[in-house]
């Protein structure tokens, strides 16, 4: 039997409310990761704490890895100070994207973003259920969206706030033949849940993760002339997947799901949009 | 007393794959009498199918005494004119297809006329009257909504496989999409994209008017070719955001979902033209789930509320003046996108 390296991992201040889940995930890793113990190999920077670009950046330094979760709305400049800290360190970062770093997409992913060009519809949805510990829900909703779409085309297109509240957000807009329209809902009527669709005249592809809390497994389903595939469901909740990438990472130098570089081009422009919307008023108010 | 005389204007696809099925599986209550076509060879062949009465003008179908019930399958600029005399003549019962009329003039001669004569107007509109839609509507309606996100979702594949399924149509199914317009003209552009939302959006229009009735202004409209649509509506607190492509070579799917605050609802209707039981509708808050689905479809129950109209023993669920509202929904959102589109191009 392969000895498995096992790397010691530091919660990075408090991270009350995500401790939990995070104390869940390492559990189901024991192999891998672990705890304390020691000098951490692996930091977790709690994203949805504001300055977590400066904290990541010191921890950049000294840890052989990053687990970076939920991050949230942060100046382009920390953006840069921080990419260019990882980018020197070569220091892998996870970041655990329900959609994006689902077990399900893996084997669709290649196939489909060969196909990127040919879809003329590409949207989705985001359901969040408002909790405390969650400081940046909608922003967080469409971070994981603009990170799902970022592969297919290589860049984020040019998009727009269609409709913005406190709840509520539609953004659209065009790349190509292609028609994007991403929902963000903040409801306490179901777990959270995210669902994503592509489709062109061939065929389409419907991507739907139930809970984004949970193992619960997501639904993959192809759909062509000759009929439906739905993938075999992979009971494996996006957080143990992350931290499985990131032991490969580690011990390996694959590649995450998405580049850190990637990562802050995704959050650059959910800044941007957010922002932009923002300084405009919607609505009949 | 024996069935009433249903008399259809119009013997194209939704007549023969729909309207007549659903009439036959109300055969102790409904029956095809006359059927009415320009198209001589169409008409009379879909008569002799029905054993009933054929004619080439609307006027002798209204005019025949045996007719009690009138529906109006035609193109959307006759069916105000066809309404009114069909009023006139003191019918029973109308349903008139959708959209009602193409402009609010003429949707309010029709309801004029349907309260001047005291004959109820039906519009075709078959989701409105879906078991399932109408299970979830009574439960959701029971509390209040606040923050509404509508998403409608349509991927068609060519009509001709669904009515294909249908029935053994007579005449050829014209497919939207199919005709030849220059797209890269604004104007066109923005023509298909009005024709569209009031050919292919207007079935859940009703639906969002239902359920987030202040949205109004459009803030995204997009035309997709071959035939499709994305477009975004919105008030300060309630969203809608409608998209369809047709025709896909994959299977149909047809979903319309509402979540505000407390609550999600997602209704997964059948594709048109087949006969294939109601939608399934779910409706989700923190305390669980209710599924409802139901053996009757949309048209069946439509075609049953009719007749229960027609016999004097119900009231409209829907109103004619309810009916105009939904058309006035129907075009400020269509006129809105059109002109979103032109200004955006």
């Amino acid at each position: 039997m392969t000895e498995r390296a096992l790397f010691s991992v530091a919660l990075d201040g408090t991270m009350s409310p995500a401790a939990v889940a995070l104390g869940r995930q390492l559990a189901s890793v024991p192999e891998m990761f672990r705890a304390g113990g020691g000098p951490s190999d692996v930091i977790v920077i709690d994203g949805s704490e504001p300055g977590w670009p400066r904290r990541m950046e010191a921890a950049a330094g000294r840890a052989k890895g990053i687990f970076l979760v939920d991050p949230g709305p942060c100046s382009s400049a920390d953006l840069d100070a921080v990419d260019a800290a990882v980018r020197a360190a070569g220091t892998p970062v996870a970041c655990p994207l329900h959609l994006l770093g689902n077990r399900a997409w893996e084997g669709a992913a290649s196939k489909v973003y060969a196909d990127g060009q040919a879809f003329l519809h590409v949207g989705g949805a985001a359901f969040r259920r408002p909790s405390a510990g969650d400081a940046n829900p909608l922003f967080t909703s469409l971070v994981e969206q603009l990170s799902f779409l970022y592969p297919l085309w290589s860049e984020i297109p040019e998009l727009h706030i269609s409709h913005l509240s406190e709840s509520q957000y539609v953004v659209t807009g065009v790349r190509g033949v292609t028609v994007v329209g991403l929902t963000g809902v903040l409801s306490n009527s179901c777990p959270s849940a995210m669902s994503v669709e592509l489709v062109g005249l061939d065929e389409r592809w419907t991507l739907e993760v139930p809970d984004l809390e949970t193992a619960r497994p997501a639904r993959l389903d192809h759909f062509t002339v000759n009929g439906t595939t739905s993938s075999r469901p992979v009971f494996q909740s996006p957080g143990r997947t992350a931290w499985c990438g990131l032991h490969r990472a580690m011990t390996e130098g694959s590649p995450v799901q998405l580049s850190f570089d990637s990562l802050t081009h995704v959050l650059r422009k959910a800044v941007d949009l957010l922002a932009l919307a923002a300084a405009t008023p919607t609505g009949d108010a | 007393m024996g069935p009433l005389g249903v008399g259809l204007i119009g013997a194209g696809a939704a007549s023969q794959a729909i309207h007549m099925p659903s009439i036959a599986a109300l055969g102790d209550r409904l029956r095809v009498v006359h059927v009415m076509d320009p198209d001589a060879r169409v008409g009379q062949e879909v008569a002799r199918r029905a054993g009933a009465r054929y004619s080439s003008e609307a006027g002798a179908l209204i005019e025949d005494d045996a007719v009690d019930v009138v529906a109006i399958c035609s193109p959307d600029w006759a069916h105000a004119d066809q309404v009114e005399a069909a009023c006139h003549a003191a019918k029973r019962a109308i349903l008139c297809e959708k959209p009602l009329a193409k402009t609010l003039e003429d949707a309010c001669r029709i309801a004029e006329a349907s309260r001047a004569s005291n004959v109820p107007v039906v519009v075709g509109a078959m989701h409105r009257y879906d078991p399932a839609l109408v299970a979830a509507w009574r439960a959701w309606s029971g509390s209040s909504s606040t923050n509404v996100v509508v998403r409608s979702t349509i991927w068609l594949p060519d009509n001709n496989e669904m009515t294909m399924l249908a029935t053994q149509q007579f005449g050829q199914t014209v497919t939207p999409g199919t005709a030849p317009t220059d797209l890269s003209v604004p104007f066109e552009r923005a023509a298909a994209l009005r024709n569209g939302i009031l050919g292919l959006a207007i079935h859940n229009l009703p639906l969002v008017r239902l359920f987030a009735p202040e949205v109004k202004i459009v803030t995204e409209a997009r035309w997709v070719e071959p035939y499709g649509y994305a477009v975004t509506a919105e008030s300060s607190s309630q969203v809608a955001r409608m998209t369809a492509l047709m025709p896909g070579r994959w299977a149909p799917s047809w979903t319309f979902e509402v979540t505000d605050a407390e609550r999600h609802l997602s209704i997964r209707f059948p594709p048109s033209y087949v006969l294939s039981g109601s939608a399934t509708a779910t409706l989700t808050d923190p305390h669980g789930s209710r599924t409802w689905q139901f053996r009757e479809s949309g048209y069946e129950n439509q075609w049953r509320h009719i007749a229960d109209l027609a016999d004097g023993v119900v009231t409209p669920e829907v109103d004619s003046g309810e009916a105009v509202a939904d058309l006035a929904f129907a075009i400020d959102i269509a006129d809105g996108a059109a002109q979103h589109l032109l200004r955006s191009a």
